[in-house]
């Protein structure tokens, strides 16, 4: 039964490896030069995935701030809120206008379209700035995933001694 | 059955984003846009020339990291000037 509970993986643990799967993926589809426009693609989709999971972790969050968010609230709270919603618009803009610009994704699905210039500087100008607001989103919870790294990697050396 | 419906609301508001941005193609803007394209470089605005496979590599992780990097060491040392030292914020 001890055993079984050490087993148990602490959910901010389970939301850090999640953030690290997006980190990584976001800094692949941040570099098309490197991956290809093909892999760009798919690899924006696969994005999609621990983005999702990322607010379903933080679901309760998320609505607790929104229900508070015109009542008394931290300074900094409110700012994460206000800033976590500009961060969520950018990434449908970056998809969206990513999709009306596919070259790889939408042909292999039998969906031929024109390249749009305008589309084109949407896509870029939106995923810059983009960049630009999860550099501070990052720095906003720079504490939480200083803490969390530590406790998964002390968690993870006590384990490997425990075996030992 | 939960998940299912802020999965949802998630895709809903995505759809709603989606919905106000498409006519944006349709506008004057949009179409000064179109006319000032000089139809050169790739994808991302920008030309990949002879580089080397490795400089190009080197050059975006390096281009994301400093679009990435300043706002992020900005924010920390704006909340690092910003904060007492004992107070928890997070």
């Amino acid at each position: 039964m001890k055993n079984k509970n050490a087993k148990k993986r602490n959910p901010n643990q389970t939301k850090f490896l999640i953030d690290v799967v997006a980190f990584v993926l976001l800094a692949l589809v941040c570099a098309p030069q490197v991956t290809g426009i093909a892999w760009h693609e798919y690899l924006s989709v696969i994005f999609a995935v621990p983005i999702i999971i990322h607010l379903l972790l933080n679901w309760r969050w998320i609505v607790n701030v929104l229900q508070r968010f015109f009542k008394k609230l931290p300074g900094q709270t409110r700012f994460n809120q206000l800033w976590d919603i500009f961060l969520f618009i950018l990434m449908v803009e970056v998809t969206v206008s990513g999709i009306l610009i596919s070259e790889a994704l939408l042909p292999a699905l039998g969906i031929e379209i024109t390249n749009d210039p305008f589309w084109v500087a949407v896509h870029n100008t939106t995923a810059n700035i983009f960049l630009v607001l999860m550099g501070v989103h990052l720095a906003m919870h720079w504490k939480w995933i200083t803490h969390t790294f530590k406790r998964v990697v002390s968690r993870r050396s006590s384990t490997a001694a425990a075996a030992k | 059955m939960e998940t299912i419906k802020r999965i949802a609301i998630i895709l809903l508001a995505a759809l709603l984003l989606t919905a106000l941005t498409l006519p944006l193609a349709q506008t004057e803007w949009a179409d000064g846009m179109r006319s000032g394209d000089s139809g050169e470089g790739n994808m991302n605005g920008e030309s990949r020339g002879d580089m080397s496979g490795v400089l190009l590599t080197v050059i975006s992780f390096v281009k994301t990291l400093v679009v990435m990097g300043i706002p992020f060491g900005l924010t920390l040392l704006v909340l690092r000037l910003t904060q007492r030292p004992s107070k928890e914020t997070s």
